[in-house]
């Protein structure tokens, strides 16, 4: 209960977390920024412009969360000697995304059926 | 057309790497012979326009930087390892982009990136600095209450959280 209150934020899930938590399992074990990004692009539309910041804000909020963890690789030269910070789904992860997304998954059924 | 050929020539013979097939230095003799490799020779030029290629492109990464001014902004937003890490992101993307686009669409991509990223990292910020603030006015009404010891726990736990990040 205390975690929560300290956290002072809710376990739901925006829109955009629920992208990013997408791109995160999509990238799978190379599941660092720069993958991250490029599924979160491909996720939303072309017109929509997608900063690293955001990404990154995002990501950190989730962590707070407890939805992603993360850990850092080794620093390569391509990256001007700096490490990458890789990024994984944890189980409360899942389990939110599941949840966030399963009345959607019916809205979008029930479209479907109407629609034929 | 023709004195740049027996240069060509005479630059592979030079090296070695093709024989001369006529004994005779006539100018007319040489323009009609066609250039004949021996053995590796072809393989040889291959590899060295390969080194060369790759020893360029090694120079131009060296030389190749990202707008360094743009860099402190994310440092004054951001945690020295998040902050780090973002920073190799993008000059990843910025230097792919350098050997596709050319230096000054990359630059223009990574101040775009930079300034685009700049109101959600500010939001962040002032979203961290909020809660940790509220957290200590709800600790002195705690305390004012007289429950010290969940105001310790409150704190404990909060503190915990800033470590871990």
């Amino acid at each position: 209960m205390w975690g929560k209150v300290v956290g002072l934020m809710s376990d739901s899930l925006g829109e955009f977390e629920v992208l990013v938590l997408t791109a995160v399992i999509a990238a799978g074990k190379d599941a660092y920024g720069v993958s991250i990004h490029r599924e979160v692009e491909g996720l939303v539309s072309s017109k929509r412009n997608v900063s690293a910041g955001a990404i990154y804000t995002t990501l950190g909020r989730l962590e707070d969360k407890g939805f992603v963890e993360s850990w850092f690789g080794d620093a390569t030269p391509e990256r001007g000697g700096r490490a990458k910070k890789f990024y994984g789904i944890t189980a409360a992860g899942s389990r939110s995304l599941t949840t966030a997304l399963e009345p959607m998954g019916r809205a979008l059924q029930v479209i479907r059926q109407g629609t034929k | 057309m023709a004195n740049k050929k027996r240069r060509k020539k005479r630059a592979f013979q030079a090296t070695g790497w093709v024989e001369s097939q006529a004994s005779q230095t006539s100018t007319d003799d040489i323009k009609l012979e066609p250039i004949v490799f021996v053995g590796s020779a072809e393989q040889r030029l291959l590899d060295f326009q390969e080194i060369h290629r790759r020893a360029l492109l090694a120079r131009m990464l060296r030389q190749i930087r990202p707008p360094a001014n743009l860099e402190f902004i994310l440092h004054l937003l951001m945690s020295r390892a998040d902050c780090e890490a973002l920073i190799g992101d993008l000059e990843e993307q910025y230097r792919i982009l350098v050997e596709r686009l050319g230096k000054t669409k990359a630059d223009l991509w990574y101040t775009k990136q930079v300034s685009t990223s700049i109101w959600p990292l500010l939001r962040d910020s002032v979203r961290r600095l909020t809660n940790s603030t509220v957290i200590n006015v709800l600790c002195l009404v705690l305390r004012f209450w007289g429950l010290g010891g969940l105001a310790e726990e409150l704190k404990q736990i909060s503190g915990a959280k800033q470590k871990q990040k």
